[in-house]
């Protein structure tokens, strides 16, 4: 099964999450190129760079289609709204770490 | 014929009533997680194009389509059938025929609720690509898949059991996704749907 790695800032440090397994970096590029390192050992996944405040900074698939961004149309054609999409959704990203992590 | 083709875009040609929901729900999430932009006439854009028009340009800008006949049976009430699938397919067909060259390389899959029973209600379909999911959601995704990969001939696309294992995992995360966007699952637009699932795919594969 393809896997996300996922690259954010928490707590005044640089987090690589691969399935709920953390990495902890001092500074933002040596957590991606760690990510990178990772991503390219696996058969098919992507890695997603987050940026502060929930934006997606770079986003890489390995062995995957990559996911096509819809029409921007409806309610997340709106900036703040697909700003909160994104915000909703890394929260997600760390709670589904905290919960293996626990 | 003006609108451009648009090389990832499926149309979905389906019902869009209650019942059909989780597998429409289903092959949009098959179709953005094997890299594709699902289309269909729920598109809200000019609301004073007329209906079929939309749909012409929709399926003018597609080469690829899904049509599923599966609905097209007697309606309790008036003991007629819904048509308006085989004639949004019928459109797609012409198109293909006499659109011109770069429309003659659309491609489309027909989809029923059963192997073989659309000879009892369109057999001059016979030869064109016609798959049965059986009613099942998860059955539908297999087959989507399965014509995507031999119609856009790639071969890194992840398989049926992955996209139906990460759809699971979309459609129970949804709720809590939905709340704390204050949205209603049952209340999102296709837009917002094909939005939420473009995103989740992107931070969840």
């Amino acid at each position: 099964m393809a896997k996300t790695i996922h690259v954010y800032h928490s707590e005044s440090a640089w987090t690589v999450n691969r399935d709920g397994k953390i990495s902890v970096f001092s500074n933002k590029r040596s957590a991606v190129e760690a990510a990178k390192r990772t991503a390219k050992g696996e058969s098919s996944g992507q890695l997603v760079v987050h940026g502060k405040g929930g934006r997606i900074d770079e986003y890489i698939t390995y062995g995957l289609p990559r996911v096509q961004t819809p029409p921007k149309k409806g309610r997340f054609a709106n900036r703040s709204r697909a700003a909160e999409l994104r915000r909703a959704l890394f929260a997600r990203v760390v709670e589904r770490a905290s919960e293996r992590v626990t | 014929m003006s609108a451009s083709l648009k090389t990832k875009h499926v149309f979905i040609n389906c019902p869009f009533d209650a019942a059909y929901k989780p597998i429409f729900d289903a092959i949009i999430f098959a179709i953005y997680d094997l890299g594709f932009v699902a289309r269909c006439a729920l598109e809200e854009d000019d609301t004073s194009e007329y209906r079929l028009s939309k749909i012409e340009r929709i399926i003018e800008e597609c080469p690829l389509a899904i049509n599923d006949l599966s609905a097209v049976s007697p309606d309790a009430t008036t003991g007629l059938p819904r048509f308006n699938m085989p004639l949004e397919f019928g459109i797609f067909l012409g198109c293909k025929r006499f659109g011109g060259k770069r429309q003659s390389k659309k491609r489309c899959l027909v989809l029923d609720s059963l192997p073989g029973r659309y000879r009892q209600f369109i057999s001059d379909i016979a030869g064109q690509d016609i798959r049965s999911h059986n009613g099942d959601p998860e059955e539908a995704i297999r087959q989507v898949r399965n014509w995507l990969q031999t119609t856009s001939n790639r071969t890194a696309l992840p398989g049926g059991t992955e996209i139906i294992a990460r759809n699971r995992r979309c459609r129970a995360e949804l709720p809590a996704l939905c709340e704390s966007l204050k949205l209603r699952p049952d209340e999102l637009t296709f837009y917002d749907r094909s939005n939420i699932i473009a995103a989740w795919l992107k931070s969840s594969r």
